[in-house]
């Protein structure tokens, strides 16, 4: 195999595939962890994963699926050499053949079942290779990073994905630090800016502000290797809160990468007493050049 | 006594058969060109049976169905040859565009068949078998 492996990184779980198997479905906000990867046509990988509390002997669940699936006319073999903690075993499936691999790791305590599916020649090497490097994200001190669809973000890890709203040239990942939490994060990756975003960046951020909100104060700056804007806008949220001296306060911020030939757009929103907010500390998007970071250094110690 | 209602025909072709399928431009189509980069397209339409005088000189009837493109849309377009398969085609389109072929492939599709039903193009689906004849 010579093409690098491309990661993604989701709900915890990084999971390697071959660059042109795309991300297909991904499992929304408490549901069982999954991931489907697809090529140009077929579902070519599907990732399940789930915390487990009991410790399982993988080694004696694989010898009593053996014994048990050994009368079937799909199971072929017991698939040898494979990198720890993995076990898995090889079916036929159609005209191809299907790898069921599972693996427990035990410090995360999370089970996780992989199916790869090979429509024509199986290339035991990429197996291994995939199986290697798929395993539970490590963290990465106060962040969790996502990274999946051409988005790679670091984002406190108080916060978690809510909406994925995954469309052909847009991707936008909403999170929140709870259900009920009034402070929303928005990262948003929008292809082919060349051919729709007409006029200057500052125009189009004032454009996409939501009902109600009126911009406070919108200056150049820059982000990374790239020159974005930002913009400071706030809303009313009541009569209550107005006496409390509470508002919506949002924070946009966007910049063009003409490498990728994408349009990122940050945005934070907040209901609080200050005229301007900022970005949760820690916050960081990579583009082209590695990391923007959007929101405040952490703190350390 | 009622008719049923006719169910329509619901083709579910499977992502290979939909790759392998060339698209041909309407020959009796014209073409004029925009300074934006887009057109615009006159296809010329089947008079109704039903529309004779003195029916015909109440109901308005166009000649021509006149389609208009942006410049994205005109490319996809000029690029349906009549050789290129669809999955050529959205290749060319991501490479264009700096998209995966994914993205490319839902933009490309959905767009194709826009213009299938508007009379633009014709799909024609090959299989394995067409293909070594």
């Amino acid at each position: 195999m010579t093409t690098p492996l491309e990661r993604t990184i989701w709900r915890g779980m990084e999971i390697a595939h071959p660059g042109d198997w795309e991300l297909a479905v991904a499992c929304g906000l408490g549901e069982p962890g999954r991931c489907t990867f697809v090529d140009r046509r077929y579902q070519r990988l599907e990732v399940v994963w789930r915390p487990l509390k009991h410790l399982p002997d993988m080694d004696l669940m694989l010898s009593k699926y053996r014994k048990k699936a050994a009368d079937s006319e799909d199971f072929l073999d017991v698939v040898g050499n494979l990198p720890e903690p993995w076990r898995a075993v090889l079916r036929r499936a159609g005209k191809g053949r299907m790898v069921n691999a599972g693996a427990f790791f035990r410090q995360e305590r999370l089970l996780a079942e992989v199916t790869m599916i090979w429509p024509d020649r199986r290339e035991a090497g990429l197996e291994r290779e995939i199986l290697s490097a798929t395993h539970p994200a490590a963290p990465a001190g106060a962040t969790h990073r996502w990274q999946a669809l051409g988005i790679r973000a670091d984002v406190p890890a108080e916060f978690d994905l809510h909406r994925n709203d995954a469309r052909p040239g847009r991707v936008a990942w909403t999170f929140r630090r709870s259900e009920k939490a009034r402070d929303v994060l928005l990262i948003e990756r929008l292809a082919m800016p060349d051919q729709w975003l007409r006029g200057p960046l500052r125009d189009w951020l004032a454009r996409e502000l939501p009902d109600g909100f009126r911009a406070f104060r919108q200056e150049p700056k820059n982000c990374g290797p790239h020159r974005g804007e930002v913009l400071i806008s706030h809303r009313k949220i009541g009569t209550l809160a107005a006496l409390r001296g509470r508002r919506s306060v949002r924070m946009d911020l966007a910049w063009l990468c003409p490498q990728e030939n994408r349009l990122y757009h940050v945005s934070y929103t907040e209901p609080t007493r200050q005229e301007e907010t900022q970005a949760p500390a820690g916050l960081a998007v990579h583009c082209c050049r590695g990391a923007v970071a959007v929101g405040s250094p952490q703190k350390v110690g | 006594m009622s008719r049923k209602p006719r169910k329509k025909a619901q083709r579910n072709e499977s992502p290979d058969v939909v790759l392998r399928a060339v698209p041909y431009r309407n020959e009796a189509m014209e073409i004029t060109d925009r300074p934006d980069g887009g057109l615009v397209a006159s296809i010329p339409m089947r008079r109704p049976k039903f529309l004779v005088p003195p029916i015909s000189w109440l109901l308005p009837y166009s000649s021509h169905r006149r389609v208009q493109l942006d410049a994205l849309g005109a490319g996809v377009l000029r690029m349906c040859d009549g050789k290129s398969t669809v999955e050529t085609l959205i290749e060319r389109f991501a490479s264009q565009h700096q998209l995966t072929f994914r993205e490319a492939q839902i933009s490309v599709t959905q767009f194709l068949r826009q213009m299938a039903q508007r009379g633009l193009v014709a799909i024609i689906g090959k299989n394995r078998d067409m293909e070594s004849l």
